[in-house]
This record gives C-alpha cells, sequence and structure tokens, in this order.
C-alpha cells in the first residue's frame, strides 16, 4: 500500500500514513497541487513555516513502463507567489515508488538555522539526521559526501545547493543521475529555496533489500509497457531525432522559425546557433568520447540525455539541455559550447534553474553589468558572486525579475515572476497563451503548443496567427497536467499526439499497474481538476486575471525576422480557463 | 541571379545533414537552380527524399513542398523534430 511521510522539520517528528481516500487517483502534480491548495495558507510566505514542501512520485512510479520516474515538488513558490509544481527525471523517483512512497510532505521550520538535514527514506521507514558538515557545499560535493556515508549501490539523493541555503528565488532541488551525478532538477520556481528554509540539505532514498512493485496484474503491465516502448520507437522525435540530437536539436528549429530569443529577447535569431546547436553538440560529445545517448534515469527508452566530456576528455556536466544552451547561449549571445557547458555544470553544483539563471544574466547584460557575449564574465559572475553569496550574486539567483529592477531594464522577460523559455512568444503565439494562463508562470511545459506551432507534431497551428491558439494551450494545458501525474515524461506526450495507440497503452498501464480503471475521460478530468486547484490557489494568493498577461514589450516591441508581436487579446486569454472558474 | 537561374542558401540538420553539400558561404551551401523552382526541386537536387523532409522554413516562414523559392532566399530543411 502506498504511503504518505510527513515530517515536522521544528520538532523532528514523522508521521507514516496511507493516502487519503480522496487522494487515492493523484500522483506527481496531481499530488503536489491537492496537498499544497488544501494545506498552505495561499498568502502565507513561501520561506515561512506556514508553507509546506511536498514531494511526490508519479502513479506509475516504480514501474518498468519507461520514463515513468520523474519525480514531482511543489509548494508555494518563492519565484511567482503562486503555486507551483517542477518535476525532475534521474533515479529518485523510481527509487521512492519501489518503496511505495507516494508523497513525503515537509513542514514547520527549524529553531536551529545551522542545522542542514539529511532525510533518509528506506524499508523500514523515514530517518532524520543533521549533518551540518554539508553546510555550503555544491551539490556535486554533497553527493560525495552522501556517498561515503550511505554507500552508492542502492542509494539516490535528492539535494539543495548553496542558493537553496541562501534561500533565493532561483534555486533548484538537484536529482541524481544514473551515475550519481546531480544533473537533473525540479529547477523552476524556487523550490530549493523552500527546501532551504525548511534546513533541508538532501533527502537519501536506499532500496537494500527492496524489489521493484510488481503492480496489480504484472502480465498485462508488461505487455502494455512493451507496445508503448515500442511506439515510442517507432516515432520519429521519441525514436530517432530526441535520442540522437537530444533536447538541444531545437535550436537550429527554432532559430530557423525566428522564435529563437537572442540578446535578452531582443530579437527572434541568433547568429552563432550553428556553434551551439544540438547537431555540434553530439559532434563535440563523440569526438570526446562522451555518451551521446543516456537515459537520466532507468528503464527509459527514449536517452535523450548525454554525457560531456572537457576539451582533456574528463566529465564536466550533462550534455546541456536546449533550455540551458539557449539561456546562458543565444539569450546572452555566447556561442561557445565549453564554455556553456561550464555554466551547466556551475547551475548544477550551485543549485539554480537554468532558464532564471540565464535569463537574469541577459538582463542584467542589457543593464550593462557585463557585455552580451562575455562567458567569462558570467562564468566568474556563477562561480564567485554566486557561489559565495556576495550581494550581487544574491541578486541576480534572485531572478529575472528582480535582476531587472536592479539593472533599471524595462525589457524584462517574465510572467508572474518567472522567466520566459527558449521559444519568443511573439513568433509562436501559442506558446505565449501558455505563458500568460498557466498557473505557473512562464512555463513552456505547461502547454507545449511548440508541437503545433513549429514541430509539426500534433497538427499544424501556424505560430503567427491568433487564431486556434486559446484552444490549443488549453487542451494542452488539460492534458499535460493529467501526463504530469503519472510520473512519466512530458515527451511521451510527442508519440501521443500523433499517434492514438500511445493514450490507449498509457491508460492500460495505468489500469493493470495500480488495479484501477482508467479511461481518457478520467485521464482529462484529472487535468481539469488539477488545474482548478492550481488557479483557485493562486486566486486566494491574490492573482487575477490581469496576472495572465505577457510583459508589455512582447505587445510593443516587433520581433524580427517577422516583425511581429503578440496579439492574442486579453479577453481571449480570459477563456483559456473558463471551465475553471 | 544568372539569367534564368537563382541561387538559395540551404541548411540541413539533425538526421539529414547526411545531404549537406560542403557549405560555400556562413555554414550554408549555395544551390543554383532553375529560376522556376518549387521547395521539392531544392529537395531532389540535394537528393533528399521528399518524405524525409517534415520542416522546411524559407526565411524563416514554413514552406510546403509546392511553394516556389526565388533567388536569395535562406531555406532550413528538418526531419521531424521535438525537444523542450
Amino acid at each position: 500500500m502506498k504511503k504518505i511521510f510527513r515530517v515536522n522539520i521544528r520538532t523532528l517528528s514523522i508521521t507514516e500514513g496511507p493516502v487519503p481516500e480522496a487522494f487515492q487517483r493523484l500522483g506527481g502534480r496531481g499530488m503536489t497541487s491537492a496537498i499544497v491548495s488544501t494545506e498552505v495558507p495561499p498568502k502565507c510566505h513561501p520561506l515561512s513555516a506556514e508553507n509546506k514542501l511536498v514531494i511526490a512520485t508519479g502513479l506509475l512510479a516504480g514501474s518498468l513502463a519507461s520514463t515513468s520516474g520523474r519525480l514531482s515538488v511543489g509548494a508555494k513558490s518563492p519565484l511567482t507567489g503562486g503555486i507551483k509544481e517542477s518535476s525532475a527525471g534521474g533515479t529518485v523517483g523510481q527509487a521512492l515508488g519501489w518503496l511505495d512512497v507516494a508523497a513525503i510532505v515537509v513542514e514547520d521550520r527549524p529553531d536551529d538555522p545551522n542545522a542542514r538535514y539529511v532525510l533518509k527514506v528506506d524499508r523500514s521507514g523515514l530517518t532524520i539526521e543533521n549533518m551540518p558538515e554539508l553546510a555550503g557545499l555544491g551539490n556535486y560535493d554533497t553527493c560525495d559526501t552522501l556517498r561515503e556515508k550511505y554507500g552508492e549501490k542502492k542509494t539516490s539523493f535528492m539535494t539543495i545547493g548553496p542558493v537553496g541555503e541562501m534561500k533565493l528565488a532561483s534555486a533548484s532541488i538537484a536529482v541524481v543521475d544514473r551515475e550519481g551525478n546531480p544533473t537533473r532538477h525540479a529547477g523552476r520556481g524556487g523550490l530549493g529555496a523552500v527546501m532551504g528554509a525548511k534546513g533541508v540539505k538532501a533527502i537519501v532514498v536506499d532500496t537494500e533489500g527492496v524489489k521493484r512493485p510488481p503492480g496489480h496484474d504484472p502480465k498485462a503491465m508488461q505487455q502494455a509497457s512493451k507496445r508503448l516502448a515500442k511506439l515510442m520507437a517507432d516515432h520519429s522525435t521519441s525514436g530517432e531525432t530526441l535520442p540522437r540530437y537530444g533536447t538541444n536539436a531545437l535550436a537550429e528549429v527554432i532559430n530557423a522559425a525566428g522564435a529563437y530569443p537572442t540578446r535578452n529577447f531582443a530579437t527572434g535569431t541568433f547568429e552563432g546557433v550553428h556553434k551551439i546547436s544540438g547537431e555540434a553538440e553530439r559532434d563535440i560529445i563523440i569526438e570526446r568520447d562522451g555518451a551521446p545517448e543516456h537515459a537520466c534515469q532507468t528503464g527509459c527508452t527514449i536517452q535523450c540525455s548525454s554525457i560531456y566530456n572537457d576539451e582533456g576528455g574528463e566529465y564536466l556536466s550533462k550534455g546541456p539541455e536546449y533550455e540551458t544552451v539557449w539561456a546562458h547561449g543565444g539569450n546572452c549571445a555566447i556561442d561557445d559550447l565549453d564554455a556553456i557547458a561550464r555554466m551547466d555544470r556551475l547551475d548544477d553544483d550551485l543549485g539554480l534553474d537554468t532558464i532564471e539563471m540565464g535569463c537574469a544574466i541577459a538582463v542584467a547584460m542589457e543593464g550593462g553589468l557585463i557585455p552580451f557575449g562575455d562567458a567569462a564574465g558570467v562564468i566568474r559572475l556563477l562561480d564567485e558572486d554566486v557561489r559565495n553569496g556576495t550581494p550581487l550574486g544574491r541578486i541576480l539567483a534572485s531572478g529575472t525579475e528582480t535582476t531587472g529592477r536592479v539593472f533599471g531594464v524595462s525589457r524584462i522577460p517574465c510572467v508572474k515572476g518567472q522567466a520566459m523559455p527558449a521559444y519568443d512568444p511573439r513568433a509562436a503565439k501559442g506558446i505565449g497563451v501558455t505563458y500568460a494562463t498557466t498557473p505557473m508562470g512562464a512555463d513552456h511545459t505547461a502547454g507545449y503548443a511548440i508541437a503545433q506551432n513549429i514541430l509539426g507534431v500534433g497538427g499544424d497551428v501556424p505560430p503567427l496567427q491568433v487564431d486556434g491558439q486559446v484552444d490549443l494551450s488549453r487542451e494542452l494545458q488539460i492534458a499535460t497536467a493529467g501526463l504530469d501525474s503519472t510520473g512519466l515524461c512530458l515527451f511521451v506526450a510527442f508519440p501521443m499526439l500523433d499517434e492514438p495507440e500511445v493514450l490507449q497503452k498509457v491508460l492500460d498501464i495505468l489500469s493493470a499497474y495500480r488495479g484501477e480503471t482508467w479511461s481518457a475521460d478520467d485521464f482529462a478530468d484529472l487535468g481539469r481538476k488539477t488545474l482548478q486547484r492550481e488557479i483557485e490557489f493562486n486566486r486566494r494568493a491574490g492573482f487575477s486575471a490581469e496576472d495572465d498577461r505577457l510583459p508589455d514589450f512582447c505587445r510593443h516591441e516587433p520581433l524580427a525576422p517577422h516583425d511581429s508581436v503578440f496579439d492574442v487579446p486579453d479577453e481571449e486569454l480570459d477563456k483559456v480557463h473558463e471551465y475553471a472558474r | 541571379m544568372l539569367g534564368d537561374q537563382i541561387t538559395v542558401f540551404v541548411n540541413l540538420s539533425a538526421t539529414l545533414r547526411v545531404y549537406q553539400p560542403e557549405p560555400t558561404e556562413n555554414g550554408l551551401y549555395a544551390a543554383t537552380l532553375s529560376s522556376a523552382s518549387t521547395v521539392g526541386a531544392l529537395l531532389d537536387h540535394l537528393a533528399v527524399p521528399r518524405d524525409a523532409a517534415k520542416l522546411i522554413f524559407v526565411n524563416h516562414v514554413k514552406r510546403q513542398l509546392d511553394d516556389p523559392l526565388t533567388d536569395g532566399e535562406r531555406v532550413d530543411i528538418f526531419p521531424l523534430i521535438a525537444g523542450g
């Protein structure tokens, strides 16, 4: 039976209980948003005792379904002030699934600001230890120390770096990959700061003596999982271009579409994209004996991750993802992949959301802190200012909006305080609708209209037209909220959009693994209900329709090469979540 | 432009890189075609199978196989791609 651990981090008391009846069919984002929306006072300060850090496994966690180990983390966000769910790959989601853990809820705040708690979950339950010696360590050193203490064979970790300990709004939570490196992050929304405010430095999951749960109907489970893996292998995105070129396969396409935000969203194409593309990245990785195709979690058949070695052939980081290459690359006019990989390593080590950090630096570049293109300057800002917590480092790590204010910049690419990702909404208006209206703040994964706007996956809705974008974004946001509850990777959505059998197999797997009946309507209802909870939390936190807007420059500054502005009317934006009101 | 010929500048990406001729200008290949050429004719000129080219942008706008090309345009050609 699945269980929920509750930890009061002030009294250090631990309770273990079953999943409440009302939450039985929830997982991942569905679970975190249900707990946060019912238990966290919407107007509380995100770093206060009243906020809760909720870690939830997906409905399929621990199963043999490919990619089913995504891990969700939720809380009230220090970056947006609204509800937040951020998910990560890596090994912790599956490990917690093996241990039948549906969620861990960390409550209250420690009396001792110097405490650095480590929560350990294993087959006997959950225990807490104080390891003040971890204070100030980067995620890489933290993981090394944890490995020495807890062993490495059956353990996996989620950790925060110094930025989380400083409780800054760009702080991420790292999850280790299969090599034990802290490279997969619940990046967005500053959840690392919430973990830091709870005094929790790490969560250790140990699966010693535990076996994979076979699920309710192992035979049906095996058949459906095998078929799903085959369908994913047969689709040319999840089966060919994603494994071969990684997420950064997108750089050339988005640039070709004129939607690659460059120099802090000043233009839509980057002249140096060829040097930082997925193709260039793959060539470097192969030349240096890195791993061009790599699974970030056990059992993933897509394998879109990679391992990036430095000039000397030594491990440097995972292959930087599309968003990271863009945020630190095109958006800062940097065309040096080695420098970007070094920034990726620093972000992972310090515990930073690469999107927020890249956007903050680009805004600071526009404000004159350092010139666009100054890669050495960026590395210095990260490795010296942010790592040491200088006032400048703290400003940058507090996010793009704060940085923009400090440097007197008017083009601040944020929605609800969260920086926009690597698609300019003026050249892809469907994703603009998602940025504006998702309860998460600007977030491409919440309703990835780029698939239909640009990639020709799941149909075509031309990117520059207004018609159809609102309906597209709504449908995608609902389906995504459902998918985010399963623990499956969002990249299952690409074959799902083109091949109806994929959704049926996901439903078959849900039914077989959990001993429940799941229909397409159940799946959509779960998505709608999750969004309703999130929107209602935000409303009670003080958000209104006026917050579901893009920053003003998107309506007034035409973007080259299309000279387009974002012109989806406000009243149309207000229709996206009409069903939820 | 030479008489009834046009030149377009081509970039092939991802799995279609194998069809990319040696770049001649700014990392792009300058393809010379007859002036009435379509996108499809360019693919034939490059020996790219028409059903392998899923995304074609001409001067940053998505185009189809029977759309005409004009002199000096940039053409980006992709297989089906995803990421995020």
